[in-house]
């Protein structure tokens, strides 16, 4: 049995079930049409959309299990009688693992269930942007239980799982409405966006963000978390490397202060 | 073979070293490693598992130095070490914990898996392999981490406190398994003098992180001698 899979085992009934019930709630509350709830069953983009938004809620609470299993599992204690030559991240890096694939398990079977419905309901198909409607949502989602790691490892308390869960919830506060790329969550249309698609460069850009956020936190981790002699400066130099393209992601659309994240269609 | 010279070591921000120029030789037997609270016990095990590093003397384990990059997973593989905490990933079970702590030491993930059941059929939990380790008791979590130790098959065993906070039945329980199933080197950190006596076949004892007497257990060597040398615990 693979480490990652054994930590799944582990904790599947807590995580897999808060995931799935995140994902569900986000599709259900947006708003219907005629009056039936699964309003966006008539648009595919809206349903990506949706789709993809559920992380305002699944990425925090990814990130707060992520907390949570390290925390009972591997706190610094039970570190203390792992062999030395094992680094202090790698456990916490198979609980991350095992967290990530339970929520894109959750993601995956959500999109083939709407997606299903959308074929079922002829939804219109205008608005896709694809492939980064269907990225987006798993890399903010992967980002987020990044953050889980970090703070699990540098601020191993229990204050940390409410923590982790409000910060990373308020995150859309700092990231929706501006068209700045997002990172931990993602922006979903609340209501019918026929007629628009968003835009693919705001879609690449949010991708792309998350993904280097991800690596730079990880690496930073790695070295900020080594013990003893020869530290991995190769693990710093992918950190401020990441962070670099980060900021040159990010900063140019702040500074060009876009608002647009949708553009007609044709 | 475990060769310690002159190690001291350290802690940041601390006024005084927790171990003070150290030198000692570790061959096959059992070797109890005795002192008060805060004596510098468990930072001279940590130090010889190579968690922490000294800072400043020299450690060889059968000759490789395992705080040199080269050498340190050879040198690293050569020991086990069981921690004194009672503490263990709640929702592992137990084979799923040592089988772990194995392939994370390099095994291939099925030997581990049958070394780690056969460790805890060693210390007599096979029946309790496939069970939470929250389900289990203090005692049996102790020997849950005898079992890692065990598992990994390596020619010197460090342990720390192994029967330390255990009730009278499971301090016999971990004294007879020891006694039975750790070969080769061993150097155990007590504070309770008569598992020593009952295990051990050398003693050393350090106070304020020096030693202060090192030499084989005979029979001129008793309680009331080794306490007078032990000392009060720091404060």
């Amino acid at each position: 049995m693979s480490a990652v899979f054994m930590w799944i085992k582990a904790s599947w009934k807590l995580v897999l079930s808060a995931l799935a019930i995140a994902q569900l709630m986000v599709m259900y509350n947006v708003q219907p049409v005629d009056g039936i709830p699964f309003g966006w069953r008539v648009d595919w983009s809206w349903m990506l959309s949706v789709w993809g938004g559920a992380t305002l809620l699944m990425s925090p609470l990814a990130a707060a299990a992520v907390v949570a299993l390290v925390l009972l599992n591997v706190n610094p204690e039970v570190q203390q009688g792992l062999p030395a030559n094992v680094p202090r991240w790698k456990p916490v890096a198979h609980i991350s693992a095992a967290v990530a694939v339970q929520g894109l398990a959750v993601q995956l079977i959500a999109l083939g269930i709407c997606s299903l419905v959308c074929w079922l309901c002829q939804a219109d198909p205008r608005g896709l942007t694809l492939p980064w409607q269907l990225l987006t949502g798993p890399v903010a989602l992967i980002a987020g239980i990044a953050v889980g790691s970090a703070v699990a490892m540098l601020i191993p308390t229990y204050w940390s799982i409410p923590g982790v869960l409000f910060a990373l919830f308020l995150a859309h506060r700092i990231f929706f409405w501006h068209g700045w790329p997002e990172l931990f969550t993602t922006e979903m249309a609340t209501g019918m966006v026929t007629g628009g698609r968003p835009i693919p460069g705001f879609l690449a850009a949010t991708t792309w963000l998350n993904v280097v956020t991800a690596v730079a936190i990880w690496s930073g981790l790695i070295f900020v978390t080594h013990r003893g002699r020869h530290r991995p400066w190769l693990a710093l130099l992918i950190c401020l490397v990441c962070i670099g393209g980060a900021l040159g992601i990010y900063l140019p659309f702040v500074l060009a202060d876009a608002w647009d994240t949708y553009e007609p269609i044709g | 073979m475990i060769k310690v010279d002159a190690l001291t070591v350290r802690y940041p921000r601390a006024t005084t070293p927790s171990v003070s120029e150290v030198t000692l030789e570790l061959t096959e037997g059992v070797t109890a490693l005795l002192g008060a609270n805060g004596a510098g016990k468990t930072t001279l095990l940590r130090t010889l598992s190579g968690a922490l590093s000294p800072t400043s003397g020299q450690v060889t384990i059968n000759g490789l130095n395992p705080y040199a990059r080269r050498e340190r997973t050879d040198a690293l593989d050569k020991i086990a070490f069981m921690p004194q905490t009672a503490s263990v990933p709640r929702d592992l079970t137990a084979v799923d914990f040592v089988a772990y702590l194995t392939w994370m030491r390099g095994k291939r993930r099925t030997p581990a898996r049958a070394e780690a059941l056969e460790a805890l059929d060693a210390v007599g939990l096979a029946n309790r392999a496939d069970d939470k380790l929250k389900r289990l008791s203090g005692g049996m979590v102790r020997r849950v981490w005898l079992a890692q130790a065990l598992a990994a098959q390596a020619g010197t065993l460090l342990l720390d406190e192994p029967s330390t906070g255990l009730d009278p039945r499971q301090r016999a329980t971990m004294v007879e398994l020891i006694q039975a199933r750790a070969t080769g080197t061993v150097l155990l950190s007590s504070h309770l003098i008569e598992d020593v006596l009952s295990l051990a076949t050398s003693v050393i004892v350090l106070r304020e992180g020096r030693v202060v007497h090192r030499g084989p257990l005979t029979s001129e060597v008793n309680e009331s001698w080794l306490l007078s040398l032990i000392g009060d615990a720091e404060e």
